[in-house]
């Protein structure tokens, strides 16, 4: 599903090129459950963004699918995002002018589903995970854990086929996030490709691969 | 469609969130489209509004400038009056025009119904309508019919607005006949609804064939002399037929008559003539008509388009700058969605949706705004004036130019924040490490700086429009205008002669100088301070070909002491100075000086060159130079004549009488008005007003240019001021960790101080050296409509940059203040 070659990640300092990521050659299957760990810089956020093709600015080779990303222009691998790829954040970055139901409803509407679809869309996605009471409220409203539901929720709206998760129980006390993980668990049971990034050993045990890195290279997989 | 609304639905949700920031975007947007769309309205009737006529870009104005001589009249350009043979040959002889129109504006004295009142004649050529295709409302429109022999069709064309205002739109005057200046004529017709006549800011309420000329305009015929100038022509272009060759072919048919015209012209040298026979016809565009207002008003009201122009573009920036502030505040939204998939395009789409609804609301208020602007602006001006007779006001065009500007306007200030969105890095944002902050600063810095450069602009030009007026307002009017008033009469429109007219005037001084308070009356055949002049070549005795133009006025005894004219040398006029008596002249000095350097000009005698006969004229008076049309003319040779001995061709048609009175103006007016109707209740009052209100009217375009440009340049300086703020807010915000480390590194608070209102002076010098020179430029643009002012006037552009500044310094002093009590502890401790 996944297969990079040799990625690097560099930008120009004065003192020279300086690396964010060396020689990166990773091979993720279909339904697994990859957990990226390492200390802070080691390019763990760096290789998830790369992997969520947010991030144009890297040289080697990197398949996704049958698709080559490599030799893509950043507009069609935008395309592949929005195609296979759902993003839960730390932060979990939800809209504050938008409500729950407008949240889930955005990555709708920047793939062009028709008004009368994407209603049905949100409407099951909000009773899957049970937020329907919570549906008008905005999310200054929600506790933390109810808003990482609903990053969630808006992540796998689109059906993605690959979840990607940087860090997504960060902000969340521990039963808070023991129950996303366990939805991400129980989600990887259905079929869903995941890969998360965490400081957190406990979070990894959830999953069944550790990739570890640490100044750029990979060290343990 | 659905994502636009869905786009709009967010962005007007944004707007009630942020309510502060959304009211000072609208309000400052409102106001800049409103003064524009006001000052649009006035722009659009004056300046670019086509006739509402077929095919008006086929219309031209015909022209013939150079020397002539003879008596010529004319309401702006004196070149575009023809004399009526002219008229004729070059409508008949022509081959390039469709048709060519002759028109005469004159006063009508309207009586219908039992009632009499003073309305707007045009005497028109029988081929009016047809060459500009107006139609009628009902009955029949003139046709060339009409105009075949003089006097022989006393018909009348009521307007449309009159036809409903004076006779209810009743269709049963049709057929009717009603008396125009004394004579019966009968109503043929009403002109189409939306046809007000060929001049903007007047609207003709009655069409008379203009072979009716002698009936119309008592005493004064014209139609069969060459040397009187008088019709305004207009013609029709043919297909295919360019102006250049219109002018050439038309120039053809012209020479000629000059030709035959030149054996009958006096005392012309042999260069003159040349001049004379050289004269060509000019075609000026003429879809909007008549260009009298247009030339009289086009530059001061291009000026302030230019400045209330200049004020929505400063408000743009503005608006541009607080925008980028809030895209940085908001970038994190802005990388979630493309991280959940936004295009760069849709996120442009949003951001300019988002401009889009300040735009619609600002352009709404605004629009709100201008209808009560544009009420302001007009009732400064008298209700007569030409500029209230344009009709201006907020219509679809108006709607339509405000609505282009706002969305003008919301691209403009929406360019900037659409166009970071595009190049947004998600991945740094949502990390925290976007580098925005930074570059909204740097794009801040510089719509300010350029906000600075745009108020200067402004400031110099109010500067220096405040420079003129102030000039206006110190000049010497050469009389005394306080406790006089004046009104006028028209005697010559109830049937009087020139000598009937004169005994009128007598019998009036004499009741007017008897009302309590009054300390002398006198009456003028040309108005004073009414922008009206009356010209003649003169000449001395012992120098016939030496002909100069000189300002002329036919005056009663006493006129001169009533306005308070000095009188220098000789003696007044008396009322023996009349038609039996010999003739004689009162000169001002610069009349004198002209003819008669050196010595006394009292005895000498003087003639006017068009009547070939001898200098007949005594000087017998010497007073000093005055105003006459206007306050900034120059001293023109001036002859005074008395009014009795207005005869030949000097005949005395309207007088405006003036007393000099201690009495209240309105109640002397009143009085006046009962001394007129025991004398002759046919004879209606007019023009009544206080001789310091003419003069005040008479500079009522340069004050309402120095209080608009004033305005506008104030505006732009508090929207410069808040720019400025803004950015420094900003930019100390932004560095609140850097400037708390140089403060734990030592530096004090003055030195904070100083560097942040440096960078106010590196906006200043910039803004300056850019600034500068465009107000230079635009102050040589003006240069033509100010008084005793150059565009190179040194002090303007001193003051102008000292007073922004002021105004930049002040601005930026509470950022910096607030920067130099940053606390470096606490600032560190929370890093």
């Amino acid at each position: 599903m996944i297969q990079l070659s040799n990625v690097e990640k560099s930008f120009a300092t004065r003192a020279g090129q300086t690396f964010v990521l060396r020689r990166i050659g990773l091979t993720i299957e279909a339904g697994e459950f990859v957990t990226i760990m390492g200390p802070s810089g080691a390019g763990k956020s760096t290789l998830l963004s790369i992997l969520g093709l947010l991030d144009h600015d890297w040289a080697g080779e990197f398949r996704l699918f049958e698709h080559e990303v490599h030799r893509m222009k950043p507009r069609e691998r935008s395309d592949l995002n929005k195609k296979y790829v759902g993003f839960v954040f730390q932060q979990y970055h939800l809209l504050d002018n938008l409500t729950v139901a407008e949240n889930l409803d955005i990555p709708l509407s920047y793939r062009n589903v028709k008004g009368s679809e994407r209603a049905a869309i949100v409407a099951d996605t909000l009773d899957r995970f049970q937020i329907v009471g919570k549906k008008d409220l905005f999310p200054n409203q929600l506790s933390g854990g109810q808003q990482q539901l609903v990053g969630v929720a808006r992540a796998l709206i689109a059906k993605p086929k690959l979840l990607l998760a940087d860090e997504p129980t960060g902000n969340l006390h521990s039963d808070q996030g023991r129950e996303i993980m366990r939805l991400f668990k129980k989600l990887n049971g259905e079929g869903m490709t995941i890969v998360q990034v965490t400081h957190s050993e406990e979070n990894a045990t959830y999953g069944n691969r550790i990739v570890r890195l640490r100044d750029g290279w990979i060290v343990n997989d | 469609m659905n994502a636009f609304l869905q786009d709009l639905r967010y962005a007007l949700r944004g707007l009630r969130r942020n309510p502060a920031f959304a009211a000072a975007a609208i309000a400052t947007l409102a106001l800049g489209i409103g003064a524009n769309a006001a000052i649009f309205a006035l722009v659009d009737r004056v300046l670019i509004r086509a006739l509402p006529v077929r095919d008006p870009g086929r219309l031209v104005l015909l022209r013939s400038p150079g020397p002539r001589q003879g008596q010529a009249w004319s309401d702006g350009d004196g070149a575009a009056s023809f004399s009526y043979p002219a008229y004729r040959e070059l409508r008949d002889r022509n081959t390039v025009l469709d048709g060519l129109l002759a028109t005469y504006p004159f006063d009508a004295s309207v009586a219908a119904g039992g009632r009499t009142e003073r309305a707007a004649g045009d005497l028109v050529s029988g081929n009016y309508f047809a060459v500009l295709g107006v139609g009628s409302a009902a009955g029949r429109v003139l046709s060339p019919s009409d105009d075949s022999a003089p006097g022989a069709h006393p018909v009348a064309v009521l307007s449309y607005g009159y036809w409903t205002r004076r006779f209810g739109g009743s269709k049963a005057v049709l057929g009717e006949a009603i008396s125009v200046n004394g004579t019966p004529l009968t109503v043929v017709g009403v002109a189409a609804p939306l046809f007000d006549g060929v001049q903007a800011g007047r609207r003709p309420d009655v069409y008379v064939p203009i072979t009716m000329k002698a009936a119309m305009t008592p005493r004064w015929d014209a139609l069969d002399d060459p040397k009187n100038y008088w019709v305004q022509l207009i013609g029709r272009l043919k297909p295919g037929v360019s102006p250049s060759e219109a002018s050439a072919s038309l120039t053809a048919v012209y020479r000629p008559l000059l030709g035959d015209v030149l054996p009958t012209i006096n005392n012309w040298n042999a260069q003159q003539k040349r001049e004379f026979l050289a004269r060509r016809i000019e075609l000026r565009r003429g879809a909007g008509g008549r260009a009298v207002l247009r030339d009289s008003l086009g530059t001061p009201l291009l000026a302030l388009m230019g400045m209330v122009g200049a004020v929505l573009l400063i408000a743009c920036t503005n608006l541009a700058g607080l925008l980028a502030a809030r895209a940085v505040s908001r970038q994190r939204e802005y990388g979630i969605r493309v991280a959940l998939g936004a295009s760069p395009g849709r996120l442009v789409r949003q951001s300019l949706v988002e401009c889009l609804a300040f735009s619609v609301l600002g352009g709404a208020l605004g629009l709100a705004l201008s209808a009560w602007v544009l009420q302001a602006l007009l009732s400064l001006f008298p209700p007569d004036a030409d500029l209230r007779m344009v009709s201006a006001a907020i219509d679809l065009r108006v709607v339509a130019f405000a609505a282009a500007l706002a969305l003008v306007a919301g691209a403009l200030f929406g360019a900037g924040p659409a166009l970071r969105v595009s190049r947004l890095d998600p991945f740094r944002v949502l990390r925290g490490r976007s580098s925005a902050g930074r570059e909204a600063l740097h794009l801040r810095t510089g719509l300010v700086t350029a906000q600075v450069a745009l108020t200067l602009v402004l400031l110099v030009a109010a500067g220096l429009f405040a420079r003129s007026l102030g000039n206006l307002l110190q000049v010497s009017l050469g009389f005394r205008p306080s406790g006089v008033v004046a009104f006028s009469i028209s005697p010559d429109l109830a049937g009087y002669s020139s000598e009937d007219t004169t005994r009128l005037g007598h019998r009036l001084i004499d009741e007017l100088t008897r009302l309590p308070g009054s300390e002398s009356a006198s009456a003028a055949a040309v108005p004073n301070m009414a922008n009206s002049n009356w010209t003649n070549n003169f000449y001395a005795a012992q120098s016939p070909t030496d002909v100069v133009e000189t300002w002329r006025n036919f005056v009663a005894p006493t006129y001169f002491a009533t306005l308070g004219i000095p009188l220098l040398a000789g003696r007044d006029f008396r009322e023996e100075d009349d038609e039996h008596a010999a003739r004689v002249a009162i000169v001002n000095e610069t009349f004198a000086r002209r003819f008669f350097p050196g010595h006394s000009p009292i005895g000498e005698r003087i003639g006017i060159g068009v009547t070939a006969e001898a200098a007949a004229i005594e000087i017998v008076g010497v007073v000093a130079d005055s105003k006459g049309a206007t306050v900034g003319e120059p001293a023109h040779p001036f002859a005074y004549h008395p009014y009795a001995q207005a005869f030949a061709q000097d005949k005395l048609g309207a007088l405006t009488f003036y007393v000099r009175s201690t009495a209240p103006p309105a109640s002397v007016l009143a009085a006046a008005q009962q001394a007129v109707a025991r004398l002759d209740p046919r004879i209606p009052v007019y023009d009544t007003a206080t001789l310091a209100s003419r003069v005040h009217d008479s500079l009522l375009t340069d004050r309402l240019t120095f209080l608009l440009s004033c305005a506008f340049g104030a505006l732009a300086a508090a929207l410069a001021a808040v720019g400025i703020y803004g950015v420094l807010a900003f930019s100390v915000a932004q560095r609140r960790r850097d400037i708390g480390v140089r403060m734990a590194l030592g530096a004090d608070p003055r030195r904070v101080r100083r560097m942040v209102l440096g960078e106010v002076g590196r906006m200043l010098l910039v803004g300056g050296l850019i600034g500068l020179p465009v107000a230079w430029a635009v102050a040589k643009a003006i240069e033509s409509i100010l008084f005793g002012v150059h565009a190179a006037d040194a002090s303007v552009f001193v003051a102008g940059t000292l007073l922004m500044a002021g105004v930049a310094m002040l601005a930026g002093y509470l950022p910096a203040r607030r920067a130099a009590r940053i606390d470096p502890i606490e600032t560190l401790r929370s890093e």
